[in-house]
Formats: structure tokens, C-alpha cells, sequence
């Protein structure tokens, strides 16, 4: 009820009553206790800017509520939980330094109490504290925090040990992001808002050694949903490399030197985790002898008597293939690494995920290391003798029987997908031959729908669809244009058939189904008319899916594919999308994200079908008009973003219509002056966007490609429009951009402005 | 999500990211072409 009532100005004397529950020497224990946690769940749940005014009397009744005079246990922990939700609030409070001393005082002791509810509570709170007030842990850092977390990270008792844990996973993270925000701001020349103090690096010798002894308490029943101290031992070193870099090595190394051939298999894990993890953050010069001369012993681990060493083996290639591939992609261990791999495919199915997941690293690191001379797509390359037998492995790895559990088949899917994306030209006949696989698969997958009994088999159901129709896309992209037509009828028949039987049932599937038909329709080009008559049912489905909006978005952009291969043949189904599009952008309960896709499929039809948009041209532009007027709050940055994206697409709508109705010919057909009373608001659109501090280098590239259209239309009539302080200013910023196309339109532009101001100087 | 990268199968989202940037680059690609610019198409 508070949580309802409080935002709108109502029962204003509650938070006085439960202070006084508390603070009253008169309140029995029970009456404490439930105060507390009401005030706890009030604070988790209520936006934090309601009870900021408030915090001062409701820090006063937690913080009596904590205190180490406190008789009752039951009293402290619910106090000290609601301080855990009362945090975000109490910035004003963090602010000074007696409150801030006195806060700090009472949680310390907190973690120290000996009924272990507390202690964990305290010890949560003090990461809480550490992530949002870090810049004042100065004083306290040193004497109490890292003392008290090294002693709870030490603990036997696995709540306390995660919590010292956590707290120092919290520390890196936040140093990380000072490292980042310390390197931008340099960039621009200007100092950092906060800076880092370096906890981390400090405390490395010390918390090190903990980290690695906790590596080696591995359950000995693999629960994946398990999260215990080993596992967040290993995430806290991960953290920790990419924080310090290449001074962890020395505190690492030597226990993994001593134990990678330890008799027990723990210690061999450990060593491995510890290899693995701290992979990250290394620097090149370190990472890649590090790697080379660890080679040998990792191929060997993969073969190891322990299912959790080979496991860790698998990952630690993953992210040997992820982080530094040159080190793998060698002559000298490449083709034992794959017999590694292949062999690892037929292990448990922990072992064989990782396996697959190390695949789909080193298949794009292969690719990329892959010479491409003048094309591009390489012909060859280091992965070509053994890619026809590694995708027979993967396909049957999909096919186990027991790849439900984690998550093989997805991955084994995935390792598939990435395989034959990264594919050199030699490897195309498999790719051809993987591609039947699919499909002959994919129609089998449609004959078992009438036998699923179980809810679980229909989720499984599902997912297939889903993996074979991403795996369709992934073979479609490879197929050349030749191919495409002789096996498109047959994917296209399936897809229908799964469209037919997916109608109201799994967005997933429907999804997948949807990208698929958009790299057929990539492929095809115009060669997609003859399943238009088909298929546009299901689209107008897809576009109706409000419910499923990722369903829509897929719809929507398979329509502006369409749009782009059908060109002027897409007419005929113009009138149902226009209606279609138009009624998701007037939905106010459609998600937002529809909305930016379905304005920049208005150029796309624009552009397709030229001189016969002039119909919808006052409709389309009614929206446009409107939908460059929305305003948002500048502190919300979700809104902010989306803002942003929704103005590229406005401006790429305009530059559709603008070209669509200009003609493709060189000639400017009459139609565009249609455009013309909207110049003005056009510009003026362009800029307000040029001049927004949140302006990307999306923005700069569209508004510089329209300013060129612009110009090319409507010649020397809109030169004074274009001249203002921003465009002029936004032209500069495009011509130094990183991106090139961004770097080249600017160009343009500016060249088409040249013509129009000096224009005896083409003759 | 960082223990031996759970969650890193969770590819559909990577599989729309990519078919959004493909058609953004079509679009792009299009519109370049048309504006005689042709050596943009491909970044």
C-alpha cells in the first residue's frame, strides 16, 4: 500500500509511525522486527527519488535498529536487510562525514555479529556501499573493509565467503570502469569525474592466494545451478586480470605451475580455472608465450581421467580462441588442438558444450587470420582440410541424444552456424551439403508436431525449429546466387508449413522463421515474387503480432527486405502494409522498439515503388512530422537512446521519399516537389538533431547524405536553409569521422553545396 | 554470467543485432548507389 500510496502524496505520516516503532524504548521485540521489514520492503520497491526527503528519519530507525546494543538478533537482521534496500536513497546522508563515519561504524560491526544472517546482511551491504558511494571509502578502506572482507572471503562458511568475494569482484568492476572513464576522458582532453584508487592492485598479493585455495572447494556434483565460492572465485579473477592486467601474473602463476599435473583433480581444475580466467586482462607481450608454452599440457588436459579437468579445458581453449586465436592457429598444434576438439565433442555433455563454444571462436579467428588477396572471401584456409569432418561432428553432436542438457544442442548449433559463416570458398561444397541437411531436417522437425504429449517436449520442439531456422539463415548467406533458386521452393514450402502450423503458438519460432525468409529474400531478389502471393499472409501476421514485438520487428524489417528486392513489383501489397504500418505506429500499446523500423520502411517502400508513393505521401509524412516532435526527459538515457534511433530512422525515411520520388534516372521526375512545402520543417528537424549534444555518428551520416540530396533537388533554393552554424558545424565533424561512409557523405555534401555556390565552376 | 561465460548460447539476440545491421547496410547500400557514390557500399 505505501509503495501505491507514497508517489502520489498520500499517507505522508507513515514513515514518522514506523520510526517511532523503532526508535520507541516502549516497542516490543516483535513490533520491531515486523516495523523493519515493512520499512525494508517499502525501500526495495519504491523509486528511490520518493523517500529521498525521508532518509534522515528512516537511517535513524534502521541504524538504532542495528546497533550492536541491540538485544534481539531478529531486530538486527531485519534492520540491517532494510538498510541493504534503503542504500540508493541515502547519497545526502553518504554525503557527510559523521553520518557517513557513524553508517560505516555500525555496518562494520554488523558483519562482525555472531549470528550469521547478520553477518552475511552486513557484508551485503558493505558491497552495496563499496559499488554505489566508492569514492568515499578512502578512510575507511584500509583499517575496516579490506581487513573484513579478506577474513569473510577465508570463511568456512560458504554465504560469508561469497560475500568477501563478491565485495572484491565489486571493487574491480568499479575500477574498471574509472580505467575506461579515466581513458575517455583523456581522449578529450579533459580530467576524469571520479578516479580510481586502486584498491584492487593493492590488495592483489593478499586476496590472490584466497581466490586460488577457494578454486579447489569444487562441488563434486556438477550442479549448474549451483552458485558456490569456487565459481565466484574464478569470476572474482577474471575481474580481477581485467583490473590489474599483467600484475596478477606473478601472484597466479606459481600455483598454477605447481599444481596443473597435481595427483588430485582438484587442484589440476584449479589451475586450469585460474589459467583461464586471468586471460583477459594480460597484455599481448605477456599472454601469447604464456599461452604457446602452456599448449602441450592444455591439449593434454583434454584428455584427462577427470570429466571437471576437461571440462575447464575445453572452456580455457574457448577463451584461448576468443582472446588470443594466434596462439592456437599455428602449424605446430592446430591439428592436435582439433583431434582435442572433435574427440571432446563425444565427451559429457559439459565437456562438449564448451567444445562447441571453442569452436565458434576459433572458426571466425580462423576466418579473419584467412588471406582474402583482392575478394571478399578467402579461398582457403588453416581450417579447410579438416571443415568437411568437423561439420559431420557438429551435425551429430546436435543429434545426441542427450544434448537437452547444457545446452549442447543450441551449441553445437551455434558452433555449426559460425562454422559455415566463416566459411573460405574451398569449403562450399559442404556448405551445400549441410544446407540439405537442414532442410531435410527441418521437415522431419514438421512431421513431429502432431506427437508432442509433453509440455517439455514442445519446448524442445520449439527450439529445434528455432536452431534450424537460424542455421538455414547462416547456409542461405553462403549460397551463391546461382544455387539459390533450386533449393528455394523446398525451403520455402517448409517455412510455410512451420508459418501454417506456428500461427498463434511460439514468437521464437515465428521470429527465426521470419529472419530466415529475409536471407531468402536477400539471396532471391526479385526471384521472391512467386511466394509472395504465399507467404504475405503470414507476413500481415507477423505485422499484426503486437503482442510478440519482436515477432513485429522482424516483420517489419522482412518488409523493407522485401521492398528492396521486389522494387516496384512489391505495388500490390503496398496498400495492406501502409495500413498495417500505420496502424502499429497510431497503437500506443505496441513496444517501442517497432516504431524506428517500421519509419525507416517508409523509405524503403519510397524508394521501391518511386512515383506511386505519391498516395501515402501526406500520411507518411503526417507521421514523420509528428514523430520529430517527441521530447524526452534527457536524465532518462533509455529514452535518450531510443530517441536517437528513432531520429536516424525519421531521417532515413526522408532520404528514401526524397530519393524515391526524385527517381532513379538521373533526371529529377516532378513528383518530388510534392516535397517541397516540408523543406523547411525537414531542415529545421536536421537541425535540431545536428545540434543535440547526444548526437551519434549515425546521425552525422544521415543528415550528411540528406543535406547532399537536398542539395541535388532542390538546388540553390535551399542553400541559405543549409548554411546554419550546426549543419556547417556537423559537415566538419562527418568529414574527420572514424567511420568511412560517414567520412565520404560528408564529403559528398560538401562537394554538392560547392557546385551550388560557385556554379560557373563546372563549366 | 561470467562463470565459464554461462548465458553465451543465448544467440538470438546476437542473431538480431546482425539481421538489423544487414538490412541497415542494404538500405545504406542502396541509397549510396543512387547517389553515385558506389565505393561506399562496403565498410
Amino acid at each position: 500500500v505505501a509503495v501505491a500510496e507514497l508517489p502520489i502524496g498520500q499517507w505522508n505520516d507513515l514513515i514518522p509511525i514506523l520510526v517511532e516503532n523503532v526508535t520507541n524504548a516502549a516497542s516490543s521485540e516483535l513490533k520491531k522486527e515486523a516495523t523493519l521489514e515493512a520499512i525494508g520492503y517499502i525501500c526495495q520497491e519504491i523509486e528511490a527519488e520518493v523517500l529521498t526527503e525521508q532518509s534522515n528519519h528512516i537511517l535513524t530507525a534502521i541504524i538504532h535498529g542495528m546497533r550492536s546494543a541491540e538485544p534481539s538478533n531478529h531486530v538486527r537482521l531485519a534492520a540491517t536487510q532494510a538498510l541493504l534496500n534503503s542504500l540508493e536513497f541515502t547519497k545526502a546522508n553518504f554525503e557527510k562525514d559523521v553520518e557517513r563515519n557513524f553508517i560505516m561504524e555500525v555496518v562494520c560491526e554488523a558483519t562482525q555479529s555472531n549470528d550469521m544472517r547478520i553477518s552475511v546482511a552486513a557484508l551485503q551491504c558493505l558491497v552495496k556501499i563499496l559499488s554505489l558511494y566508492y569514492q568515499y571509502m578512502e578512510p575507511y578502506m584500509g583499517q575496516a573493509l579490506f581487513p573484513i572482507t579478506l577474513e569473510a572471503m577465508k570463511s568456512d562458511i560458504d554465504e560469508i565467503s561469497l560475500q568477501g568475494i563478491e565485495f572484491w569482484s565489486n571493487v574491480s568492476d568499479e575500477e574498471i570502469d574509472l580505467a575506461i572513464e579515466e581513458a575517455e576522458a583523456t581522449e578529450i582532453g579533459r580530467p576524469p569525474a571520479r578516479t580510481s584508487r586502486f584498491y584492487a592492485r593493492g590488495a592483489l598479493q593478499y586476496i590472490a592466494p584466497v581466490l586460488m585455495q577457494k578454486l579447489t572447494k569444487q562441488d563434486d556434483a556438477d550442479d549448474e545451478h549451483e552458485w558456490n565460492p569456487s565459481k565466484a572465485a574464478s569470476v572474482c579473477l577474471i575481474l580481477l586480470s581485467n583490473c590489474c592486467e599483467d600484475e596478477i601474473v606473478p601472484h597466479v602463476l606459481p600455483f598454477i605451475n605447481n599444481n596443473i599435473k597435481n595427483e588430485n583433480w582438484r587442484y589440476r581444475e584449479a589451475a586450469l580455472m585460474a589459467f583461464g580466467s586471468i586471460l583477459g586482462g594480460l597484455e599481448a607481450n605477456t599472454l601469447k608465450p604464456l599461452v604457446e608454452k602452456a599448449m602441450p599440457t592444455l591439449i593434454e588436459a583434454m584428455y584427462d581421467t577427470s570429466v571437471a579437468v576437461r571440462d575447464t579445458a575445453a572452456w580455457t581453449f574457448g577463451r584461448i580462441c576468443e582472446i588470443v586465436p594466434e596462439a592456437a592457429i599455428n602449424d605446430q598444434y592446430l591439428k592436435l588442438l582439433l583431434e582435442s576438439f572433435v574427440n571432446g565433442l563425444k565427451a559429457e555433455p559439459r565437456v562438449a558444450a564448451n567444445v562447441c563454444w571453442a569452436f565458434t571462436n576459433l572458426a571466425e579467428a580462423a576466418y579473419e587470420a584467412a588471406d582474402c588477396g583482392e575478394s571478399n572471401q578467402p579461398k582457403t584456409y588453416c581450417m579447410s582440410t579438416y571443415f568437411d569432418f568437423i561439420i559431420q561432428c557438429l551435425l551429430e553432436t546436435t543429434d545426441r541424444q542427450d544434448a537437452a542438457q547444457h545446452n549442447l544442442r543450441s551449441a553445437a548449433y551455434e558452433a555449426l552456424m559460425e562454422m559455415v559463416k566463416n566459411s573460405p570458398s574451398d569449403c562450399y561444397m559442404t556448405v551445400q551439403k549441410t544446407t540439405m541437411v537442414i532442410l531435410e531436417r527441418l521437415q522431419q522437425v514438421l512431421q513431429m508436431e502432431n506427437h508432442i504429449s509433453s509440455q517439455a517436449d514442445r519446448s524442445q520442439f520449439n527450439d529445434l525449429q528455432s536452431l534450424l531456422c537460424a542455421t538455414l539463415q547462416s547456409v542461405l548467406r553462403k549460397v551463391t546466387p546461382e544455387d539459390a533458386p533450386q533449393i528455394s521452393d523446398a525451403i520455402m514450402t517448409a517455412l510455410l508449413t512451420m508459418f501454417a502450423a506456428n500461427a498463434g503458438k511460439a514468437g521464437g519460432v515465428q521470429e527465426d522463421a521470419l529472419m530466415a525468409v529475409s536471407t531468402l529474400v536477400e539471396v532471391l531478389g526479385e526471384g521472391f515474387l512467386k511466394y509472395m502471393d504465399a507467404f504475405k499472409q503470414y507476413l500481415y501476421v507477423g505485422l499484426k503480432n503486437h503482442q510478440e514485438y519482436q515477432v513485429c520487428v522482424a516483420a517489419v524489417g522482412l518488409t523493407g527486405d522485401i521492398c528492396r528486392a521486389l522494387k516496384i513489383k512489391v505495388l500490390p501489397y503496398c496498400d495492406e502494409i501502409i495500413y498495417l504500418l500505420m496502424a502499429n505506429l497510431s497503437d500506443p500499446t505496441i513496444h517501442r522498439a517497432v516504431k524506428p523500423q517500421i519509419l525507416s520502411v517508409f523509405g524503403d517502400i519510397a524508394l521501391s515503388i518511386g512515383p506511386d508513393f505519391k498516395k501515402y505521401f501526406d500520411l507518411v509524412m503526417q507521421m514523420l512530422l509528428q514523430a520529430s516532435n517527441i521530447q524526452v526527459n534527457p536524465n532518462d538515457y533509455d529514452m535518450v537512446e531510443y530517441i536517437g534511433e528513432l531520429r536516424e530512422s525519421i531521417l532515413e525515411a526522408y532520404t528514401g521519399i526524397i530519393q524515391g520520388l526524385k527517381g532513379v534516372g538521373g533526371e529529377v521526375q516532378p513528383d518530388v516537389a510534392l516535397m517541397e512545402p516540408h523543406v523547411q520543417a525537414i531542415i529545421n528537424f536536421m537541425v535540431q538533431v545536428a545540434s543535440d549534444p547526444e548526437r551519434t555518428d549515425g546521425h552525422m551520416s544521415v543528415i550528411a547524405g540528406l543535406t547532399g540530396d537536398l542539395c541535388t533537388v532542390f538546388g540553390q533554393r535551399v542553400l541559405p536553409l543549409l548554411e546554419t552554424k550546426p549543419l556547417v558545424e556537423l559537415l566538419q565533424s562527418a568529414r574527420k569521422s572514424r567511420t568511412p561512409r560517414t567520412k565520404t557523405l560528408a564529403n559528398w555534401a560538401t562537394k554538392e553545396i560547392r557546385k551550388l555556390k560557385q556554379p560557373l565552376a563546372s563549366w | 554470467d561470467l562463470y565459464k561465460n554461462w548465458g553465451k548460447y543465448g544467440s538470438q539476440e546476437e542473431r538480431r543485432k546482425e539481421l538489423l545491421e544487414t538490412q541497415k547496410s542494404n538500405r545504406q547500400n542502396k541509397v549510396d548507389k543512387l547517389r553515385g557514390l558506389i565505393n561506399v557500399v562496403k565498410q
